[in-house]
């Protein structure tokens, strides 16, 4: 008995000695690299970025590449809302130490906190790039970083827009969005195909050809293909196409009534959609290498618009169970059912890639983007007219949004910050292009 | 199972406490030693970390602070002015070095900065570029920008080498802009601020062994992003976190390190690392497996 007791204090005891000792060794292992900052009121300060035209270093640049290329990485960086572009006429010789540190020295004086010295090498069909980042506040003009990239000479933007996310991830620690591609809806009342286009925009192209109505795309995850809703049968049903490959479209379901609405898992492997097949409509989710179908919510109400949230656990949804429609949340697995907005009519939720937040299309008199934390907390208004915003769509880094609007006539597509500034469209021109969808990153 | 049919047999016993005397001699001997001994150890650890870290404190307000005017006048003088930067830190900080354990470092250095801040900015921009760094680690960076320097070059320009030059030439629109000489193209028009006229904000560091203000500045920018400030002025709490290599940080890390006496702005400070999280990639030619934040956020100031 005696022994026992003791020998649960000693236990008692030595979890003690290794709680009290634990934590000291974790705040003392830095190893002097301590660093104290006082910081000042949140804000978006932006980096100021030198970045003359690139330096050809070999080939013949017979097509102003070297100018070219500085601007579209230039418009990447200014899109980001993290850089302001401090621009400069000429480039800098090659393996001239001198005059670089000159231009930096200039350029810093002219504002600029970093400089982008890009290298071209014109290789017959290929294009190579050096991007040199340096550090423009110090004397010493560090260099922050470097990296090549080489690109065929027909895609002389992806290769700018590469170099950019690569800036960015120099800064930030996560890369940029400019490799990507933003899917839509384009086209008249009556024949709407699928048009894919860089996220600026540039090289738009229609992917579907069938003359009927194809809406809303959906990128999967790997950004292979895209899932829409198309009429060419006659019906609403739901297909899948490959935009980059030869490869034969899919159907996804085509069962009576309506197939809308798709969402991708994170993981790919799973569709979650909306089926009216058994009376109104209701969500499901169809695992694509089996076919099979598992119905989440039973409900007298609509259920439609279903959205995973990034760690896949949890799918948001739009349901008038409560009256109007409403953002509600619920597991994957179709439990624990909670309401996350109110007021007048939301639709089309859309999760951060972070998780932290929903955007969705509040109709309160005109439809605006609005954006709320995902456990309903501080909803917050992002457009305000004139005309309608709808259809959001998330960046792959969650710092931007996509969506159509109604303010300069027609639907056009327009990006804007997470926080509701810097809208501008990326599409223009007769025609409407509805409900966008944002690529994940290129691979 | 003895230990848990230990209790239980003893707890019975209780009772009887006064009747059947237990070994309490034998169990206090015991519960000391233990006490002793972890005491001993918790002291051994203290004592072998003072070894490890020197503080150096360096005051950074960055390059283009009063970036008003496009041509930000203010950086201009930066070269001759770094033994200037210095005089103001000693003041502040009697001895260069306090090698006491970050517990105690940390409170120290921080009352200091925001007092100089105000004074420092009216009197001269004290900017990035007098940084007195090159002290530091002045051949160090040196070769560092030849050996990136040369064999990248030299890789993508081996060959033609002498015809560097006369390629520049003939690119058509930098052709007219810079006529015949390829040396000097941008210096003159260098600089036409674009973007945003904004510099980096002030930020005042202390700064050990680590001579990066620009990664400093980009986690500082990156955390303002996420910072809701929407608080009552005088909430200060100071939140410490690891910087790995990769740029992520072990939320574990995050700790609040001096409360602002108010949980809420405790955990609006915390939270935004969280958030903003990751960071770049720790420089690549700091050798440390990690970096320690020590941020103060300053609500309701600007």
């Amino acid at each position: 008995m005696n022994r026992g007791a003791s020998l649960v204090l000693l236990l008692l005891l030595v979890a003690v000695g290794v709680t009290a000792v634990s934590p000291r060794p974790r705040e003392s292992y830095a190893q002097g690299t301590q660093i104290y900052v006082d910081i000042y009121g949140a804000g978006k300060k932006k980096i100021n970025i030198a970045i003359p035209d690139f330096t050809v270093v070999a080939g013949a640049d017979t097509t102003g590449l070297a100018k070219s290329l500085a601007q579209v990485s230039g418009a990447d960086l200014k899109f980001t809302g993290v850089f302001a572009v401090v621009a400069g006429e000429g480039a800098i010789p090659a393996n001239n130490p001198e005059a670089l540190k000159k231009s930096w020295t200039d350029f810093a004086a002219a504002g600029a906190h970093a400089g982008l010295h890009g290298l071209l090498a014109i290789r017959g069909e290929r294009l190579e790039a050096e991007m040199r980042l340096y550090d423009l506040t110090s004397t010493e003009q560090k260099l922050i970083g470097s990296k090549t990239f080489s690109m065929a000479v027909s895609q002389p933007r992806r290769l700018a827009h590469k170099i950019a996310d690569e800036v960015m991830l120099q800064f930030t620690g996560e890369a940029g969005v400019a490799d990507t591609k933003l899917a839509f809806s384009s086209g008249r009342t009556g024949a709407k195909e699928i048009a894919v286009a860089d996220y600026d925009g540039f090289n738009p192209a229609t992917v579907t050809k069938n003359g009927s109505i194809n809406l809303t795309p959906v990128w999967s995850p790997d950004a292979r293909s895209l899932a829409y809703t198309s009429y060419k049968a006659g019906y609403p049903d739901l297909y899948r196409l490959f935009p980059f490959e030869k490869r034969p479209e899919q159907t996804l379901a085509a069962f009576s009534g309506i197939n809308s609405s798709p969402a991708w898992s994170p993981d790919g492997q799973t569709l979650a959609l909306t089926l009216s097949k058994d009376g109104n409509p209701e969500i499901y989710v169809l695992t694509l290498a089996t076919g099979t179908l598992r119905r989440l919510t039973r409900h007298a109400a609509i259920d439609t618009d279903p959205a995973w949230s990034p760690t896949g656990r949890q799918i948001a949804f739009v349901s008038n169970r409560a009256g109007a429609p409403h953002v509600f949340v619920m597991d994957a697995e179709g439990a624990n059912v909670r309401q996350i907005t109110s007021g007048p009519a939301q639709t089309q939720p859309r999760w951060s890639p972070k998780g932290d937040a929903i955007a969705y299309t509040s109709r309160e008199g005109n439809f605006d983007i609005w954006l709320i934390g995902s456990d309903g907390s501080n909803p917050r208004r992002l457009t305000a007219g004139p005309g309608d915003n709808e259809a959001p769509t998330w960046s792959p880094n969650g710092r931007h949004l996509a969506f159509q609007a109604s303010r300069l006539g027609g639907w056009q597509i327009f990006t804007m910050l997470a926080d509701g500034s810097e809208q501008a469209p990326i599409t223009r021109g007769t025609g409407e292009r509805t409900s966008p969808s944002w690529s994940p990153r290129l691979p | 199972m003895a230990v848990a049919f230990g209790i239980r047999r003893q707890v019975r016993v209780g009772p009887a406490l006064h009747i059947t005397p237990l070994p309490v001699a034998g169990l206090t001997l015991s519960a000391l030693g233990h006490v002793a001994f972890i005491a001993l150890l918790v002291l051994a650890v203290n004592t072998l970390k003072e070894h490890e870290s020197k503080t150096y404190i360096v005051n950074l307000v960055p390059a283009v602070a009063a970036l008003g005017n496009p041509r930000g006048t203010t950086s201009i003088p930066a070269p001759p002015t770094p033994p200037v930067a210095r005089p103001p830190q000693p003041t502040p900080t009697p001895p260069a070095k306090t090698p006491p354990p970050v517990r105690e470092v940390a409170p120290a250095p921080r009352e200091l900065p925001p007092r100089e801040l105000p004074p420092r900015q009216s009197s001269r921009s004290l900017s990035l570029p007098e940084r007195s760094l090159p002290t530091r680690a002045p051949m160090a960076v040196a070769s560092r920008a030849e050996q990136k320097e040369l064999p990248t070059v030299a890789s993508s320009v081996t060959p033609p080498p002498p015809s560097m030059p006369s390629t520049p030439a003939p690119r058509s629109p930098a052709a007219v802009t810079t006529p015949t000489a390829p040396p000097p193209p941008p210096p003159a028009t260098a600089g036409q601020l674009t973007g945003s006229p904004l510099g980096l904000d002030p930020i005042t560091a202390d700064v050990s062994n680590f001579p990066y203000a620009w990664y400093v500045a980009a986690v500082v920018r990156k955390v303002r992003e996420r910072w809701d400030t929407s608080a009552i002025p005088g909430q200060q709490p100071t939140v410490m976190f690891d910087i790995g290599r990769n740029g992520q940080v072990n939320p574990g890390s995050v700790k609040v390190e001096a409360s602002s006496g108010n949980i809420g702005y405790d955990r609006l400070a915390a939270r935004s690392i969280v958030d903003a999280a990751p960071f770049p990639e720790l420089p690549s030619d700091f050798k440390g497996p990690t970096v320690t934040f020590h941020m103060r956020f300053n609500f309701g100031r600007n």
